[in-house]
């Protein structure tokens, strides 16, 4: 170890030794520096990729070292297999991509090593504290599917919905929404993270409808018929025979000095199934109180328990011709669940899972884990819209114990829309983290008791790339693979003729059904 | 040989008249070429009216403005981002809007506009120059100028849409290549066509059309070559459907037009004007290649004779002819219009006034009156002037969608510390509008403002991507590098003691926006002056009055003319003269309203005749503005 500010006194015999020994085909340029000061801090690094738990077979984490200096060497090191060593005139350092993939496939389970080395204006070399992290044994997902768009505000025009191939850089359009077209497909949703069956939601001049990809051909739903409503938040249930979905009545709003402007209230929800086998829709009052509102549905993995959100509806003599209740900030969810049997459609018992009453805290978004050990919800102040309430949490239930904590993968900022990897060992959730604004897109490690570690953004080609993107990665979802269909599959899924949902005229005109007319009146 | 028989002594005499007229035009010809040639002139002449009548900075400004009802104007944005060249790559044509987008926002700095559209212009002409040329037309070479002056009357309509152009262009210089190349063999010269069809149209969009039909006129009138002729045709018809299969998100339209700026969406003039430089293009080869073909099987001469006198003529016809065509194309009000946005987007405000007073009150749009307000505004004119325009409401503080056509409303709401409106408004701009730098650039201040300099990054970062803002972006990092929440600004703080602090709600009314703008900061004088101008604009005489107060918060002498004509109404309908705690209404308002009660009693129960003796005698006055809206309230 070299004192600070010192010198190493290096032979020429051992410079020629360093350079013998680095890599195979490597140039001279290809070496650490041997003569150096030692800065004995730590190099800023954005992304920041130091003390993570990182996944074997994600793509190499590019960075940007955020020193000033005119040139840069950063040598990659673990326990086995060849270092990597990247020289780099600008700040950017790309690590090469079979390298990487090699070195952390030796090294599973171990820890990997950033040293960073920065040569300044007077042509002294310096380098900087070893950086960090861990590679896991167990693999993430390898494809993550997300929308991609502007910070809406009151409309959009242009989005879309992407796959990205997370052990390389290669991303590609599931469906793109063009301006112009009115169009807006959203809630990309997998059976079990197995993108050959995904369901898609469509709004605008085609329809308010579900689209069902499955093995290259695009099926078209319209499911309004009891709700009069078209599906929202979903969830499949395991076995791939029916969705869980809600309807809501959502009634975006702003504020005149909050530094996230936007925010959302529900002025009503319900759940209800969509049985693709009978085609038709149903529900239960458990799950669609006109009393109550419930969305954000989720199965459990056995597909034996229906897990959703829950509030009472009490604003209603509040209102006073307001679009908002005066209290909206009192509304909290708790997290409920019910028992489901997929083979005779009977219905279980209702129970609270975990209370708003014992959290403080509005609950929202439950995901449990394919092993069926743990359920991750989004906790903040109030309401249901996660993204846009800066303080949302995600919190961690044991849901054998029923004991849950704050996951050490949260930041001061919003986070949300979190998705299991199959093996339940990561997790993908968008933050705010990077900005307050634009979400994006991190991992987390989550062991066998649940612990999450300090999360990784999803590693790009350049470095750089999100300092100047203004778009927000919305539902980042994990999946096993790309989809099925293509582009031109979905469009004309899209253009084709809807399969209403059974008694769908008679839904629509009947009085009895419920909700009642006039309360989605967003849809009507 | 047909025609007129001549004696050999006429014969001669006709050859000797001919060869003293070819020998005037000649000198004439070698007079102008001496003097710098023509065409020299010529594009001078063009670079000088684009650069200092055109002035094509206007159109870098001019995105959504509307210089008739039912056309919004459009603008392209630009990135120097991969991503954003990316999108380019995905329809035909789209590398020429690539291009286009890239050199228009050039037209930033009038000199450089003028250079660029001054090329397109030049580089249209050479295209047309070679097609004669090579077909034949040396006595025809100065139709060359034709297309210049198309694109000139195109010019004139404030449709600079380069992508049309590059693309046309990319489409005559593929055309003069293919008739240049020497290809022995017919099918290698098939395959060819082909090859380029597939890169012009990937590269260029629909205008392949243009190469495609020439080459089938030149295979058809010239070679005599029928099937590859009909071979061509076919490609130019079914090239675009081939693409509509390739192309995943491009309409059957799209494929087969864009971006030609065929679309009478631009307005009809402006279509058929655009149709008719194709046309001509047609038309020239069509002639020009029949009648070589003809000329080759007659004599094995395809070649005109040199030019002369009449060649000398025919460009002066064409000279004039263009003169008259330029002059006549021109879109006065359009220019009027753009020169007021440009004023208002670049805080030139006396100018604004000025160019509004030149536009016709009858084209007046919503869009225009807010900037008149605002010009009306930082004049220190508002409270006493704003009736000498156009009025309206909605235009004062709009809201909603509309307001993307609004240029500006963003400036104007950061202006007046509505900060989070402001951004709500940006954000809602940049979605249906795409990244337009002027907002990008707002959301960079508002995040300052806001204290949220990470946020603020990001825009200053996308923006560095541009090529006309990079260094304004550039500056202001360095800026929040040396002090993130930038307090040493006087413009950031003072937005900052705009803004409010207490959250609310947005309740959608400018009349509460402005009052909770007011509660945050009184000595908010752009929202005291906006509010009273709404209490004027929807007639409420009781709020002008009560507001009235708030003047002490302000160093205004006296009671600004047109609340003072409110105050007149309001006790003339009270029957009480309101408390004005000191303050004196001018004595030239007092009269005016004794003018005013004068003509009402004259023109007791004629209305009509009232509103017109009124606008007569005080078009500029509150008292007319009220009294008509009353009335229009009335038959309502």
């Amino acid at each position: 170890m070299k004192r600070p500010g010192s010198r190493p006194r290096i032979t020429l015999l051992s410079t020629a030794l360093a350079i013998a020994l680095s890599c195979p085909g490597c140039g001279p340029g290809n070496t650490v520096p041997q003569e150096y000061l030692d800065t004995r801090t730590s190099a800023r690094i954005s992304p920041d990729y130091s003390d993570s738990v990182i996944p074997p077979n994600i793509a190499p984490l590019n960075f940007v070292v955020k020193e000033d200096a005119d040139e840069y060497r950063v040598r990659i090191y673990a326990d086995r297999g060849e270092e990597i060593i990247v020289s780099s005139s600008t700040a950017e350092i790309r690590i090469p991509l079979d390298s990487w993939k090699a070195l952390l496939s030796a090294n599973r389970g171990k820890a990997l090593y950033f040293d960073i080395y920065a040569r300044g204006k007077d042509g002294e070399w310096s380098r900087f504290d070893t950086i960090a992290n861990n590679i896991a044994e167990e693999e993430i997902d390898p494809y993550l599917f997300y929308r991609l768009f502007q910070a809406l505000y009151s409309t959009y025009a242009k989005m879309g919905t992407y796959q990205r191939n997370i052990e390389n850089f290669d991303e590609s359009p599931v469906i793109l929404s063009q301006p112009g077209t009115g169009r807006c497909v959203n809630c990309h949703t997998f059976v079990n993270n197995n993108p050959d069956k995904m369901l898609l939601h469509l709004r605008g001049p085609d329809g308010l409808a579900m689209l069902i990809a499955e093995n290259g051909k695009v099926t078209k739903f319209d499911t309004r018929g009891r709700f009069r409503a078209p599906a929202a938040y979903s969830s499949w249930h395991p076995s791939g025979e029916l969705i869980a979905f809600s309807v809501n009545a959502v009634v975006p709003f702003h504020h005149t000095a909050r530094a996230e402007t936007r925010d959302v209230f529900d002025f009503t929800s319900d759940v209800g199934l969509f049985l693709f086998g009978s085609n038709s829709v149903v529900t239960t009052d458990a799950i669609a109180d006109p009393a109550y509102l419930e969305t954000f549905p989720s199965w459990s993995p056995d597909g034996r328990y229906l897990y959703f959100s829950r509030t009472r509806k009490t604003w209603l003599a509040d209102m006073k011709g307001a679009a908002i209740p005066p209290h909206y900030e009192d509304i909290r969810y708790d997290l409920m669940r019910i028992g489901y049997d997929v083979d005779t459609g009977e219905w279980g018992t209702l129970e609270m899972v975990l209370s708003s009453g014992a959290t403080g805290m509005s609950l929202t978004e439950p995901r449990i884990s394919p092993d069926g050990r743990f359920l991750i919800i989004t906790m903040h102040e109030y309401g249901n819209f996660a993204p846009y309430l800066k303080g949302s949490d995600l919190y961690m239930l044991e849901l054998e114990t029923g004991r849950y904590w704050r996951m050490v993968c949260n930041s001061d900022e919003a986070e949300a829309w979190h998705s299991w990897s199959t093996n339940s060992r990561w997790i993908v959730f968008s933050s705010k983290r990077r900005d307050g604004m634009l979400a994006k897109p991190y991992f987390s490690y989550v062991d066998e008791d649940g612990r999450s570690r300090k999360p990784l953004l999803l590693p790009q080609e350049d470095p750089t790339y999100y300092d100047s993107l203004l778009k927000t990665y919305n539902l980042p979802e994990l999946a096993t693979g790309p989809v099925s269909v293509s582009q031109r599959e979905i469009l004309a899924g899209i253009r084709s003729e809807a399969i209403r949902a059974a008694g769908f005229e008679n839904e629509q005109g009947s009085e009895g059904g419920r909700p009642t007319q006039g309360q989605y009146p967003g849809f009507e | 040989m047909s025609g007129k028989q001549y004696t050999a002594e006429q014969s001669t005499g006709k050859l000797r008249e001919a060869e003293i007229q070819s020998d005037q035009g000649r000198k004439l010809a070698g007079v102008l070429r001496g003097a710098g040639g023509v065409p020299v002139v010529f594009f001078v002449l063009f670079f000088l009216y684009v650069w200092q009548y055109l002035d094509p900075r206007l159109l870098y400004y001019a995105d959504r403005v509307s210089p008739r009802p039912g056309y919004l104007m459009s603008f392209p944005v630009f990135s120097m981002d991969m991503g954003f060249f990316r999108d380019f790559l995905s329809y035909p044509g789209g590398l020429s809007e690539y291009a286009s987008a890239f050199l228009s926002q050039y037209y930033y700095f009038s000199f450089a506009g003028a250079l660029i559209l001054t090329a397109v212009a030049l580089l249209s002409s050479m295209a047309a120059d070679a097609l004669i040329k090579k077909l034949g037309g040396k006595r025809s070479r100065s139709l060359k100028f034709v297309p210049p002056l198309f694109i000139l009357m195109l010019f004139n309509r404030y449709t600079f849409h380069l992508e049309n152009y590059l693309s046309l262009i990319a489409a005559l210089a593929a055309a003069n290549v293919y008739l240049r190349v020497r290809l022995r063999n017919p099918l290698t010269k098939i395959l060819f066509f082909f090859v380029v069809s597939a890169a012009l149209y990937y590269a260029a969009g629909a205008p392949f059309f243009l190469f495609a039909v020439l080459c089938t006129l030149f295979e058809v009138l010239v070679n005599r070559r029928y099937a590859t002729g009909a071979l061509y045709a076919a490609t130019a018809a079914g090239v675009p459907l081939v693409g509509r299969t390739v192309f995943v998100y491009t309409s059957l339209a799209d494929c087969y037009w864009r971006p030609s700026g065929l679309y009478p969406s631009e307005g009809a003039l402006e279509t058929a004007i655009l149709s008719s430089l194709y046309l001509y293009f047609l038309v020239l080869t069509g002639v020009l290649a029949f009648r070589r073909g003809r000329s080759t099987r007659v004599s094995g001469e395809g070649r005109e004779g040199n030019g002369g006198l009449g060649a000398f003529y025919t460009l002066l016809a064409l000279m004039l002819l263009g003169i008259v065509a330029v002059l006549g194309s021109r879109d006065v009000d359009t220019r009027t219009l753009l020169r007021a946005n440009y004023f208002a987007r670049t805080a030139m405000w006396q100018e604004v006034l000025e160019e509004g007073l030149r536009y016709p009150a009858k084209k007046y749009s919503t869009y225009l009156v807010h900037d008149i307000d605002r010009a009306l505004y930082e004049t220190g004119r508002f409270g006493s002037e704003m009736f000498a325009y156009p009025q309206s409401r909605f235009g004062l503080l709009p809201r909603g969608m509309a307001i993307v056509n609004y240029k500006g409303v963003v400036e104007t709401l950061y202006s007046l510390g509505s900060i989070n409106g402001a951004e709500h408004d940006a954000h809602v701009s940049l979605e249906l509008r795409g990244d337009r730098p002027a907002i990008v650039r707002h959301l960079a201040l508002i995040n300052i403002v806001k204290k949220e300099p990470q946020i603020a990054r990001i825009y200053l970062n996308a923006l560095r991507k541009d090529p006309i803002s990079r260094q304004w972006a550039q500056d202001t990092l360095r800026l929040l590098d040396a002090d993130p929440l930038m307090s040493s600004n006087e413009e950031i703080e003072y937005a900052r003691s705009l803004m409010p602090v207490e959250d609310s709600l947005f309740k959608g009314s400018e009349e509460i926006l402005l009052r909770e703008l007011l509660a945050r900061n009184d000595k908010n004088r752009m929202a005291f002056e906006y509010l009273m101008a709404y209490c004027l604009l929807v007639g409420q005489l009781d709020r002008v009055v009560q507001n009235l107060g708030l003047l002490d918060n302000f160093d205004y002498q006296g009671v600004p003319a047109h609340y003072g004509e409110a105050v007149l109404l309001y006790s003339a309908r009270a029957g009480r003269m309101p408390d004005l705690k000191g303050r004196k209404i001018d004595q030239d308002t007092i009269e005016r309203f004794n003018r005013f009660n004068r003509i009402l009693s004259d023109f007791s129960g004629n209305a009509t005749a009232a509103i017109a003796a009124l606008t007569t005698e005080m078009p500029n006055s509150y008292f007319r503005y009220y009294f008509t809206m009353a009335q229009s309230r009335g038959r309502r």
